[in-house]
């Protein structure tokens, strides 16, 4: 027999009050997970109806459809979810709010632990019961109109898992809010502040970084959310989802990251407890519970407060030092005030704490001068050779059309990737590029560069090196380990991984036509690439120009990654090679027999820009802005003779191919060319109307800078 | 016995309860009284574990209370503003406090609810502020506690109800030894029910003794006497509270017991002479008085 006073009779007494919870829970689940996804069953039927799909392709839809509605569905879950949690978490405890609530609940023979564990469980079982019930309904559902199969199962069970993690995640941060405050409203806004205190910290930092220091890499900044458990969670969610047939693979590989969910949870609800143990009673109906708290929150929310105003008037004001120093005294004051105002719930108290305001102007100033006066030497640091074991580099243009893809196939960032492979060791071209920084904008190659230090610290930088740093530019781009980091196709390692998955579909575009070849041919053609890639340097890929592209798609399961594009440039012969085998002629992409016209514009620029200057000179800025509208300095000329034709072709470069590397000038910008396609053209690798494209500035005719002349 | 040992609490910069010590036996009626904001709710929620003090102890028949289930166990708190849940009727109270506290008795509880004529299934938000209290005070009694806290309970009761209950808590004490705690700034409420007061004046205890000891020990005399003389002869051999002359007409308030008292004026010459019980609260207004608190100033502006 359970005793009266037993655990078992407070949860069942704590659920009469929280009955119209549990009723809102069992509805939204019951229409989110069953009702719809009866609907979206028949929905699916009836496409499969209208297009006459039967058999594996009618199940693999409602299947598919099946699978998205009950695992991640575009993070719609991951709202409900986090919603339901924080309204738990605030019902659950909002007795705490009512001092006369608050001497009922803590005059009666009941422990505080047995509460607090009671409501806790009660606020699981009201999210969890309705949730998992009406999952299952969703899957029988699911089941009988044939769009579950084993592996939508194991997804939907991998997701309820997840969303149990992530309900105790939001529930335990909403829990601590609860247990901070004592009124409902300042528990909302402190719900709020929890979820995005760290972003909006972490991007206020950024743009001070960004703004103040010249070498700021962006890659320096660490983009995990450490407090968040949305973050994690949401972070295993799309990994699981994105993997299809690797979702185990997924899973095992994000454990991590769900390891690091369950112990901020852990953490979260362990400091619940400790504040609603420690929490006076006195604290109902005030703002802040602790009062030893009052004063650091106050801090924490008007110190980063003060400087995203600061920056936001910076940036309306220009760098005028007076507006900064403005800016960070009014924003001080107005936050302080505020706080003041909403902790003592008094308009008069506005100024009751003028110590705290000064701390708080003190610490803003502080900040922002570090980051304005670069006090911590951020710029002027270099590197000491000793203490350099070698480098990661991103340079701006390579491999523009690289995408890096990790073991189940999702995009990720290209510094993880070229950080999770060996650095450049040659240490002197390491330094050498970083004692060469250059200022000017063109005819400089953009890098950042990770220094992977001897003590195991990455430091990372961004800055630009003057192309005339061929030598410096050549050690690092022609190794071998730089090409392993910025070319994946070319590291055995990542390939063996590729391998695993099949080409759905593999191309050769020169921007002028895209050619389809036999996707088993692949591993063929990366060989015949990696053999030419071993040849390239800096210096190659700036003075060829690209002659197209080849693309290659691997077959991966829904929204998850597989494109990837190397450029390939005339050098490539062993490729070249591989596609003429194939009927693929890459060095001329254009029959000339096809062409109907081309149209060549000259913008002719430097005189529209002298004209420019002579009246500004003469009319002001306003007014020459305006002069200007009417000015057309262009000279646009088309050309049908085939002659002209075939001398244009051999110096259009396409639009769609890569500039990279290229020194200033050496495509001419002032020149816009469009390819009239003539109508009826059998080759079907061949764009249909026009193209558009540039010329290459030594190969432009004499004659068509006489004819296209600004008179 | 609940026994508080020089116990504070403050709210902010508010000093609410400064060092009170006070010994609540068992089988008394304990009356709290006090001005308003003397620390009167203060005091009974910390003795029901709901504050804690900020110095000094508070024990329960030996157990420390803050926190601990043993000593709640022998407590029911009604606050001034009892809390009854939404929507809920007399019937849902009584299952929850049965679930918390285990001696609750049911049968008493229904037996009592009709006999004040409170419907057990009408919802208590529909109820009285006084029906409130009578449910309140019911659910209390039926709690099976040995010590039950009155904050300002009986405030809006009327006198037939209060006489009810003073029944029933007269019938608990003989068969249970129930101990009431009962704070008021009503002093003629508590008049005739208590037996042992606390007085609370800005925090602290002025004075905590039996109301008997407390009525005995204290007297108004009128007199007037025969010369001036004899005036200063008694009038310096007594502690005078408090002094009035209308004319030759003196009324003094005069701590002593009566006998003393008479013994004393016997000494001189009088030409009237009456020593009267003071009601609980002229004694109350007489103490607050000495520590320069004018109550009647405060009320009557």
């Amino acid at each position: 027999m359970i005793s009266k006073n037993s655990f078992w009779a407070s949860m069942r007494e704590n659920n009469k009050r929280r009955i119209w919870l549990w009723m809102i829970s069992v509805l939204f689940w019951f229409f989110y997970y069953p009702v719809c996804m009866a609907m979206l069953m028949s929905r699916k039927q009836g496409h499969n109806r209208i297009d006459g799909l039967t058999g594996a392709a009618a199940k693999e839809r409602l299947t598919n459809a099946a699978y998205e509605w009950l695992t991640y569905n575009n993070g719609a879950i991951v709202f409900a979810v986090a919603v339901i949690a924080i309204i738990c978490a605030i019902q659950g405890f909002s007795y705490l709010y009512s001092r006369k609530k608050v001497d009922m609940y803590h005059s009666v023979p009941v422990k505080k632990s047995q509460r607090f564990v009671v409501i806790f469980m009660n606020g699981v079982l009201i999210f969890f019961v309705p949730y998992v019930l009406n999952l299952f309904l969703a899957i029988l559902a699911a089941w009988i109109s044939g769009g579950m199969n084993g592996h939508n199962f194991i997804a939907a069970m991998i997701a309820m898992v997840l969303e149990l993690v992530l309900f105790l995640g939001v529930y335990g941060l909403a829990l601590i809010a609860v247990m901070m405050t004592g009124k409902f409203i300042i528990t909302v806004f402190a719900v709020l502040i929890f979820l995005v205190y760290e972003l909006s910290v972490r991007l206020i930092l950024q743009e001070y970084q960004r703004g103040f220091f010249s070498y700021y890499s962006a890659y320096s900044t660490d983009d995990t959310l450490y407090l968040s458990p949305l973050s994690w969670v949401m972070g295993v969610m799309e990994a699981v989802d994105t993997a299809g047939e690797k979702m185990g693979r997924a899973l095992w590989s994000s454990m991590p990251s769900l390891f690091a969910a369950l112990f901020m949870t852990a953490a979260f609800i362990g400091i619940a407890y400790f504040c609603y143990i420690k929490r006076p009673a006195e604290a109902a109906g005030k703002a802040m519970a602790f009062e030893k708290t009052k004063a650091a929150v106050k801090l924490f929310l008007t110190v980063p407060f003060s400087l995203g105003m600061v920056w936001v008037i910076s940036n309306f004001a220009g760098s005028n030092g007076g507006f900064a120093i403005f800016g960070i005294v009014m924003a001080v004051i107005l936050s302080n005030c505020i706080i003041e105002v909403i902790y003592e719930a008094d308009l008069k108290a506005a100024f009751r704490k003028k110590y705290q305001i000064l701390i708080s102007g003190g610490c803003t100033a502080v900040i922002f001068c570090i980051f304005a006066f670069d006090l911590t030497g951020y710029d002027a640091w270099t590197p000491s050779p000793e203490k350099i074991e070698s480098a990661s580099f991103l340079f701006y243009d390579a491999n523009r059309w690289g995408h890096y893809l990790d073991e189940n196939m999702h995009y990720i960032d290209p510094a993880d990737y070229a950080l999770s492979k060996p650095g450049v060791t040659d240490i002197e071209a390491i330094c050498g590029l970083s004692q060469n920084k250059a200022n000017g904008e063109d005819g400089v190659v953009w890098l950042d560069i990770a220094y992977r230090m001897k003590d195991g610290k990455t430091v990372w930088r961004n800055f630009a090196v003057s192309a005339q740093q061929e030598d410096l530019l050549n050690r690092v781009i022609g190794s071998e380990e730089y090409k392993k980091m910025a070319y994946q196709l070319y590291d055995d390692d990542s390939f063996a991984h590729l391998r695993e998955y099949k080409v759905d579909e593999l191309t050769f575009s020169s921007g002028f036509r895209v050619d389809n070849l036999p996707p088993e041919d692949w591993e063929t053609l990366r060989e015949a690439w990696k053999k030419d890639m071993q040849n390239l340097s800096y210096t190659s890929m700036r003075d060829e120009f690209a002659c197209g592209r080849i693309e290659i798609d691997f077959a991966v399961a829904q929204n998850g990654g597989g494109w990837s594009g190397y450029d390939i440039y005339p050098s490539f012969t062993n490729v070249l090679a591989f596609l003429k085998e194939r009927g693929v002629n890459a060095m001329e992409p254009l029959d000339t027999e096809n062409i109907a016209s081309i149209t060549v514009c000259n913008e002719h620029s430097k005189e529209r820009d002298a004209i420019y200057k002579q009246k500004l000179a003469e009319i002001g800025e306003a007014q020459a802005s305006l002069f200007m509208h009417s000015v057309d300095t262009s000279v646009t000329k088309t050309y049908t003779e085939k002659e002209k034709i075939d001398e244009l072709v051999g110096a259009l470069y396409h639009r769609e191919l890569s500039m990279a590397w290229k020194l200033p000038g050496t495509v001419n910008g002032d020149y816009s060319v469009t390819v009239q396609y003539k109508d009826g053209q059998a080759d079907s690798a061949v764009y249909r109307g026009s193209s558009s494209a540039y010329l290459i500035t030594d190969r432009i005719p004499s004659w068509l800078e006489n004819e296209t002349a600004y008179k | 016995m609940i026994e508080i040992k020089n116990i504070s609490k403050s709210f902010g910069d508010v000093l609410a309860v400064d060092r009170v010590s006070v010994q609540m036996k068992e089988d008394t009626v304990f009356g709290l009284i006090g001005t308003n904001g003397a620390g009167k709710s203060t005091v009974l929620r910390m003795i029901a574990g709901v504050l804690k003090a900020d110095g000094g102890s508070i024990e329960v028949d030996g157990i420390p209370v803050f926190d601990q289930v043993e000593a709640k166990k022998k407590i029911f708190f009604i606050a001034d503003e009892p809390y009854f849940f939404a929507n809920a009727n007399a019937a849902d109270m009584e299952k929850y406090f049965s679930s918390v506290y285990e001696n609750f008795n049911k049968e008493k509880f229904y037996q009592y609810l009709d006999g004040f004529g409170l419907e057990r299934k009408r919802k208590i938000n529909t109820f009285s502020k006084g029906m409130k209290k009578q449910l309140a005070l019911l659910c209390g009694i039926c709690s099976g506690t040995r010590y039950l806290l009155c904050d300002e309970t009986f405030d809006g009761l009327d006198p037939v109800m209060r006489q009810g209950i003073k029944s029933i808590f007269a019938k608990e004490m003989e068969n249970r030894g129930l101990t009431p705690i009962i704070a008021s700034h009503n002093l003629r409420e508590l008049e005739d029910i208590c037996d042992h007061v606390g007085l609370l004046h800005k925090g602290g205890v002025l004075l905590s003794k039996d109301l008997e000891d407390m009525k005995c020990n204290i007297q108004k005399v009128q007199c007037v006497f025969a010369s001036g003389e004899d005036g200063k002869k008694v009038l310096d051999g007594l502690d005078v509270v408090k002094q009035e002359e209308r004319g030759s007409l003196q009324t003094l308030t005069v701590r002593g017991t009566r006998e003393e008292i008479a013994g004393r004026f016997a000494t001189v010459d009088t030409v009237f002479f009456e020593a009267l019980p003071l009601s609980l609260e002229e004694i109350f207004i007489s103490e607050t008085e000495v520590t320069g608190y004018d109550i009647k100033k405060l009320i009557l502006g």
